[in-house]
Formats: structure tokens, sequence, C-alpha cells
């Protein structure tokens, strides 16, 4: 999967917050509530940018644009995640939790219910 | 077989009437070219190219019956003939039959058969003649009927061709261009808001390629060839690529294409198709200047210029000057010939801007290795300042202290010269306004013929206003003005004088003394005392020394007193070309003549095409020399 940029990334957060499918109104409506005033040829250059990079397909709705997000959030924070490991940690993972741990990112109530939930999913792969 | 006959006689009636358009409108730009607008031009340009391909119903019956009367008259020959030779042998024809010249085909056939019958009665010399004159007729005759196959044959595949090439020059930039950064895209999207484009166009960067360019037409994008443009220069850029959106530019060029390849046998579309590139880029500045305020299309201007000579950093980048030392460089002569060329009145602004737009369409020929870098954009704003300033650096006075002389206070356009009376090297600039002249001293000279002229100083001149010697030595160098009939010179009413210093008689050491510490304005102005020989050795050493502002400096030294020979000029033109330094091209070229261009752009089509030498002398042999 393609990274996306920043401005990207909120286009799909106002798509992924409107139920995974929005008309091009609701696109622009999402994006003034944050203070992003973007102009017209810009938000539809990256609509169809992530058209192309696949993260989005369209449709119509009568006369209306309709763009459905055919990766959902979770995935996307997912592969993400992975990317980061494996580019930053080099496949690491306790690198990443140990970082964690050190920059007080993760407290040790937040390690142990780590650790059980990883004990657990481990015995269900078994 | 008769459809394609049909179309044929179409086309071949069209392009009889779309020449006549063309080389109308040809001589009314030629004779109007100052008064009409750019725009005008162009879409006066497009009707000619409508009327090459639409077939109005009128037009098919005026000029398609004037090729039936043809053929008929053709074939009614063709039968007559044989009606002639049928006759000694069948005496008794029905009248009506001799005189009708409808149903021909039968007609035809009957006679054939008769003539067939009477056989070998006659054969004398008269038949021969009349024999030989037939099957003239009857060449003609097929020719009409079946070159109706040959032209959509040619047709197709021309056509078929320019898709091709069209096809792989996308591919190449789609691979090589990226998206450009949101950021970016975003300040390009906030320029098309302003300018009103409702459609959307993406946005790429491509760094081999040679200059910005609109691609596409149901998708278009803008690519440029690099994303660290300064302000200005990304808007103007913008404002360019959109407007030529905007004028839907890239479909005239299509359908010019189109007439091109249907009307392949006529050279006549040739010149459309060279004229209409040419007025385009025209067209499309002048919209842009027309959205600008006045105070920006100076700059405008020279963002053009400075685009004009990018092409050069990627040359030397094969070699071993990095890419910041020629980007300074070039800025450096950019300016110079800029510099020189307002002194002495060689403003040609507009044909550089052609030059410019030019080479943006002939981007789409080819592309170069290497990025732009931002140096090679000149700092358009600095110059008014610079211009100023020039005016009061030299010579005495108390440099803080005095008025500076702004472009403000001259009439219109504003130029500054530098003039060399032995022994005084003095800078004058005109024309002042007329109430800007009271604000400083003066004096009235009288000039060789009687006439009076009231010459201004500057404060760091002042002191001169009393130096008997010196007003005698400007009364000389005006009234030699005056006697330069046509010259821009001769016209000056009202000028200052911004400084003078006595340098004395010895007209080689200053000539060499300015050329070492690079005083351009002073050496231009002491090499016209030179001997031809002696200004020759100064071009010889500028081009050794890789010294632009010299170079044309000197040439135009010659040039003004007629002698530069062309065969001097062609050497070192050739000389330049080896040695790949594409700005001396540029300013040699413009020097030669129109056998000589001609040559040069013959060789390099042929062989190097894909260069930034092909791109200037595209520009410069088609505009002409002007």
């Amino acid at each position: 999967m393609q990274q996306v940029s920043d401005y990207e990334l909120e286009l799909m957060k106002a798509i992924w917050g409107n139920g995974g499918t929005a008309l091009y109104a609701q696109i622009v409506e999402a994006l003034s509530g944050k203070g992003m005033d973007w102009t017209k040829n810009t938000i539809i250059t990256l609509l169809s940018r992530l058209v192309d990079k696949g993260y989005l397909k369209t449709g119509k709705i009568g006369r209306r644009n309709q763009y459905t997000a055919l990766v959902s959030e979770n995935e996307y924070r997912i592969t993400q995640t992975e990317h980061f490991v494996n580019k930053i940690y080099e496949g690491d993972v306790k690198g990443l939790v140990s970082a964690l741990i050190r920059t007080d990112c993760l407290t040790e109530e937040d390690y142990e219910e780590l650790r059980r939930y990883w004990e657990k999913a481990g015995e269900l792969h078994e | 077989m008769s459809c394609m006959n049909e179309m044929w006689k179409v086309v071949l009636s069209l392009s009889l009437s779309g020449t006549v358009m063309i080389i109308s409108i040809f001589l009314l730009c030629r004779v109007f070219r100052k008064k009409f607008s750019r725009r005008w031009q162009y879409s006066i340009w497009l009707v000619a190219v409508a009327r090459l391909l639409v077939p109005f119903s009128m037009e098919i019956n005026v000029t398609g019956s004037a090729l039936a009367e043809l053929e008929r008259h053709a074939g009614q020959a063709v039968w007559q003939q044989e009606d002639f030779e049928a006759v000694p042998a069948e005496s008794d024809l029905p009248e009506s039959e001799a005189a009708d010249v409808s149903p021909l085909m039968e007609k035809r056939s009957e006679d054939t058969e008769e003539a067939d019958r009477s056989g070998d009665g006659a054969s004398g010399p008269e038949e021969q003649g009349y024999k030989a004159s037939l099957s003239a007729f009857r060449v003609a005759d097929g020719l009409l009927r079946h070159a109706g196959v040959l032209w959509l044959a040619v047709a197709a595949l021309l056509l078929i061709r320019k898709i091709t090439v069209y096809q792989s020059f996308a591919q190449y930039a789609r691979a090589g261009g990226v998206p450009a950064k949101p950021e970016l895209l975003e300040r390009f999207g906030q320029i098309a808001e302003e300018m009103g484009i409702r459609g959307t166009v993406e946005l790429w960067i491509h760094p081999m390629l040679s200059s910005p360019l609109l691609m596409g037409w149901v998708r278009p994008v803008v690519i440029l060839p690099s994303e660290q443009l300064p302000e200005k220069e990304f808007r103007y850029t913008v404002m360019h690529e959109l407007s030529h959106y905007r004028r839907r530019d890239v479909c005239c060029k299509w359908l010019v294409q189109l007439a091109v390849c249907l009307h392949w046998f006529n050279p006549f579309v040739r010149l459309l198709e060279r004229e209409m590139d040419r007025v385009c880029e025209l067209a499309c500045d002048e919209a842009v200047l027309d959205m600008l305020a006045a105070e920006e299309k100076r700059t405008y201007g020279d963002t053009l210029l400075g685009a004009a000579g990018s092409c050069s950093p990627w040359v030397h980048r094969a070699g071993a000057v990095t890419l910041h030392e020629s980007g300074k460089r070039l800025k450096e002569r950019l300016e110079a010939i800029m510099a020189y060329r307002k002194k002495t009145g060689w403003v040609r602004a507009l044909s550089m801007a052609l030059a410019v737009g030019v080479t943006g369409s002939a981007a789409v020929l080819g592309a170069y290795a290497g990025p732009k870098t931002e140096e090679t954009y000149a700092e358009g704003t600095d110059r008014e300042k610079n211009d100023a300033e020039t005016l009061r650096f030299f010579g005495g006075g108390d440099a803080e202290n005095e008025r500076p002389l702004t472009s403000g206070v001259f009439d219109g356009n504003f130029y500054q010269s530098v003039f060399y009376q032995a022994p005084y090297l003095f800078f004058v600039g005109y024309d002042l306004k007329e109430e800007a002249a009271a604000q400083y001293a003066g004096k009235e000279i009288t000039l060789e013929d009687g006439e009076r002229l009231y010459v201004s100083f500057a404060d760091s001149a002042r002191d001169r206003m009393e130096d008997e010697a010196f007003l005698e030595v400007l009364g000389r160098q005006f009234s030699e003005f005056r006697s330069r009939d046509g010259s821009r010179v001769s016209g000056i009413r009202r000028p200052i004088i911004s400084s003078v210093e006595e340098v004395g008689y010895d007209v080689e050491g200053l000539t060499a003394k300015y050329y070492e510490e690079d005083e351009m304005g002073c050496f231009s102005a002491m090499i016209s005392e030179l001997s031809a020989d002696r200004q020759k050795d100064y071009l010889e050493k500028a081009f050794e020394q890789d010294h632009a502002a010299v170079l044309s400096i000197v040439l135009g030294c010659l040039h003004e007193d007629g002698r530069l020979e062309e065969a001097l000029v062609n050497s070192y033109a050739a000389r330049a070309y080896e040695n790949d330094d594409v700005g001396f091209f540029c300013i040699l070229f413009d020097y030669l003549g129109e056998e000589a261009r001609r040559e040069w752009y013959e060789k390099l089509k042929r062989e190097d095409w894909k260069s930034p030498f092909y791109q200037i002398v595209i520009q410069e042999y088609l505009t002409g020399a002007a």
C-alpha cells in the first residue's frame, strides 16, 4: 500500500468519519470544520490521487460524486504501524515497546495488559 | 471508392479556399502586426483552421461542381474523340445522341463498341495527336478519380504517427513525473481559483523536463521542472500554463495538427501551423499580462527572460562547472545582456518572450538531463533598483546625500548611456520629465546647428556645469547625436548628466582597464574609439575568457559601424556550438543573416534537434531577422 501525504490522510479521515463513504460536499464540510479551507482544485486532485493509489473508489449519486473508502481506518493503522516498526525498529517490536515504556508512553498497567493480550493471542494461534 | 473520391474532392476544395484564407490572413497580420492584439490574430487563424476542417454545403456546390465540370469536360473530350473516330463508320447517328451529355456511361460503351468495330479505319498523324491529348485527359481524369485513396492513406498514416509520438511523450512524462506535494498543489489551486479556472488541473514535477508545460485534455496536468521556484516565478509560470488551459490551446493545437494531416499536400497549411505556434504563446502571454498590475508586467517579462537562459546549466552539468556556479554566471550574463541592450536601445524583450514561449511548446520535442536551479531565474525586482543606483555610483560626489535618480523621474522609457569624448567619460540619462528637469540644476548649451539644448546635471555632476571645456565636449557630443538620423540618440530632448570623470586620452589603456575591472558601461563607451582590428582582438579575448557581456558589447559596436562580417560571426557561432556554449551561441546567432540562420536551422534540425541550440534557432529563425 502506497504512502499518503498528511493532506490525503485528512481527506481519508473525513471519509472515515462519515461512515466510510462521503459526497464531495460532505468532505469539504468536514475539512472546514477543522479549519482546513483548501481550494477545490486541491481537494479534487488529491481525491483522484487517492483513487489511483487504491484507497478510494468513486461512484455517482445522480450528478454528484461519491467517494468510498476501500481501506478501513483500522487497516490503515495496522499497515502504518507495521511499516513503522519495520522501518525504524527493523521489525523488532520489543524495541518499540521498550521505547514506549522508557518515554513513559506506556504505564505498568498498560504493559501488563499488553502482555496478557499477547499471550492469549499466542495461545489462540497454537 | 466513390465515397472516398467525394471526400477527396471536398478536401481539395477546402484546401483551395483555406489557402486563400491563409495567405490573406498572413499578409494582414504582417501589415498590421503592431495594431492587432495577438489574441485577435490567434482567433482569426483559428477561423482559417475551421475553414480547412469544416465543409459547408455551399462550398461543395461551388467548388465541388467546378470539379465535377472539369471531370465532365475531360470525360466529354474522351467520348467526343471516340465519337469522331466512330462517325465515318456510322453515318446515321441520331442527333440527340451526339449532343447528349447525361447518360455518359451508356454512350461511352456504345461508342467504344463502335470504335472497336470500325477499328483500324483511319490512322494518320492527326489521329496520333488526338490520341496523345486523349491519354493526357484520361490521366487527369484518373487522377481526380483515384487520388482519393492515396490522399486518405497518407493522411491516415500521418495522423497515426502523430498520435504515437504524442503517446510516447506522455508516457515519458508519466514515468518521470511526480505528483507535487499538497502544499505546492494548494498554492497552485489558489492561483487557479483567482483566475477563475473551472476544471480541475493536476500538478506534477518532472526534473528532466526543459520547461514547464501543460499536457492532456481529459485529465489536464501542468508539469513543472522543479518544485523549488521562487514565489514570483512560480506564480507567473502557473498563470501562463493555466492560461493555456483556459484558452483551450491544447485542443486548438490538435485541430491544427489534424488540418496538417488532412491537407498534407498543401504547403500553406505548414505556414499556418508555424504561425499559429508562434502566435499561441504570445497570445497566452498577453492574456496573463492582462491580469497583472502595471508594476508586475516588468517582473513577468523578467521571469520569462530568466527562464530563457535556463538551458545552459544542464549543458554545463556534464562538464566541470557545478550547477551553482553556472547558475550565477548565467544570471550575470543575462544581466549584462539586458543592461547592454537597454543602453544601446536594442530592447527586444518581446521577441525574447516569444522565444521562451516557443521553447515551452518545443518541450514536447524532447527533454534534457538535469534539474533547474533557482539561481537561473533573474531577480527582476532588483533590476529597477540597480538601474537607479548605477546612475549615481560612478565618479565624485557624496553618494549618500545626493538624491538618487530613479526611473520615476524619466519620461516613459528611460535610457542611460556612457559616452567618451576625450578626456571625459560621462553618464547621460534621457529623457527627463519636464517637472523633474526643474528640480535639477541645468544649463543651456548651443549645438553645432545653432539649436539650443537644455542639459540637466545631477548632484554628483553639478560641479561640471561650470567647466567650459566639458560643456564644449557636451555640445559636440549632442551635435553628433543629432546627425545620427533615425538612431534613438538623435531624438534626445531632455538629458541629464549623472556623472563625469576626466579620464584622459589613453584610449587603449582605458579600454583595457575597464575590461579588467569589469566596468561594462565604461568599456562600451571606450571600445567604439578603437580600430576595427583592436575591437576584433577584444572579441576574441571575450570569447576565450567566456565574457558574455563584452562579447555582446563588441559585436554591437562592430555591427553599428558596419564592420561586422558574417563569416566572422559564423565562425564564432560554430566555435560556440562546438564548445556547447548555449549563451554565446544565442548572442551570436542574433547577428547572422537570413541565409546563415537557415543553414543553422537545417543543420540542427537534422543532427541535433533535441538540443537547446535547436530551440534557440527555431525561436530566432522563425521570428525572422527583426
